[in-house]
Order: C-alpha cells, then structure tokens, then sequence
C-alpha cells in the first residue's frame, strides 16, 4: 500500500532504526513498510501517525489508495 | 512470586512428574541405575525450568508484529507444501504398488495419506477454534 513513511521519516531526519524505536518494531519492519511491502496494524499505522505529527489517512494516502482498490475491485467484476 | 514464562513452568512441573514416576518405578520394581539417573536429570531440569520461569529475565521479547506476520504466512505455506507433497507422494506410490504390486509400496501410501488426511483434519479443527473466537 503507498504511504509516506519514508518522506516523512527522512524530512524528520530519523533514521530507520530510531523511527524502529520510537514505534516498538524492528527495523525491518520499518524497511518493509517504506517498500509497501507490507500493510502495518491499525495501532503501529496509528503509533507511526502520531510520531509525524500527522493522521493515519494522510500517512497511508488512504483515499488514493481507496480509489485505486475499489477500481481493481471494479475490474474483477 | 509471579510466573514470567509459562511454558518454561508448565515443562518444570512436566519434568518433575516424570521424576516422580520414575522414583515410583525404582520404588516398584527395585533398583536400577537407568532410573536413578533419569530421576536425577529430571528432577535438575525440573528444577532449573522451576527456577527459570521464575525469574524476570525469562521473560520472552515481545513479538514483532511483521514477525508474526512472516510466521503465519511461513506456517501456511509450511502446511501446504507437506500436505499436499503427502497426497501427491501417496498418490505416486499407489501407482507403484498397481505397476509393481510390492507391499511396501501399500504401505507407504497408506501412511502418506494417513498424514495428509491428520493435516487437514488439525486443519479443520484450527479452522473452527478460530472462527469462533477471531
């Protein structure tokens, strides 16, 4: 899912592991987040929200990514 | 006194059930070195289980959720890969034993599939245990 982790994370001048710290994950988790690669749950999406200052929505782009699920669920119909 | 690792206790008082029969065995039916030194080990590991979960440091880490994750998704993968490598295995051999007609061939397949319908059956029962409770 696209997110702004990364953007958000470099404009705070963090570093993988100190955002790892602050949110209670493992770096690679951070790492895998920042690819898309995966999805975090409501309360590390949340954690990871309040460290930028900003929302879950704005963070993980949901209403892009909202638009862009409902036309992939559009097309399998 | 507070328990911080559950299972290193439940395999203390395990432990130390199995030194108990072993000290009713050698009480029974006499002496016998293998069971005073079953006795021994397992009253020292009992005891060190005991003690471990006792203390603070055996505390286990607190699981990362991507690590979870991983691990479910490897476990199903895991199932499958055994699951239906049985079935295609056992169907394999069935086929051998109609060519060759060796009993071990029976054998064999029997057991394959036996496996196979134990995984989907512990399947099955997961699969209920955690429609009813997620």
């Amino acid at each position: 899912m696209k997110n702004l982790v990364r953007e958000l994370r470099t404009e705070a001048g963090l570093t993988q592991q100190q955002l790892a710290e602050m949110v209670h994950v493992s770096s690679r988790t951070i790492i895998s987040l920042e690819k898309g690669q995966y999805n975090p749950s409501l309360l590390l999406a949340y954690r990871l929200a309040l460290v930028f200052g900003t929302t879950v929505e704005e963070l993980y782009c949901l209403a892009e990514n909202k638009e862009q699920e409902d036309r992939e669920h559009d097309d399998w119909e | 006194m507070k328990i911080y690792n559950k299972r290193s206790f439940a395999a203390g008082l395990l432990s130390l059930a199995l030194a108990m029969a072993c000290g009713v065995v050698l009480l029974t039916t006499g002496f016998a070195a293998k069971w005073l030194i079953a006795l021994a080990l397992l009253l020292a590991a009992g005891g060190f289980d005991l003690w471990w979960s006792l203390s603070r440091e055996s505390r286990l880490p607190r699981a990362d959720e991507r690590d979870e994750a991983v691990s479910r998704k490897s476990a199903w993968l895991a199932y499958r890969i055994v699951a239906n490598g049985c079935w295609i295995a056992g169907i394999g051999v069935m086929v051998l034993y109609a060519v060759t007609r060796t009993p071990a061939a029976l054998a064999v397949t029997l057991t394959l599939d036996a496996v196979a319908i134990a995984a989907f059956l512990a399947l099955l029962g997961a699969n209920v245990y955690y429609e009813k409770r997620m």
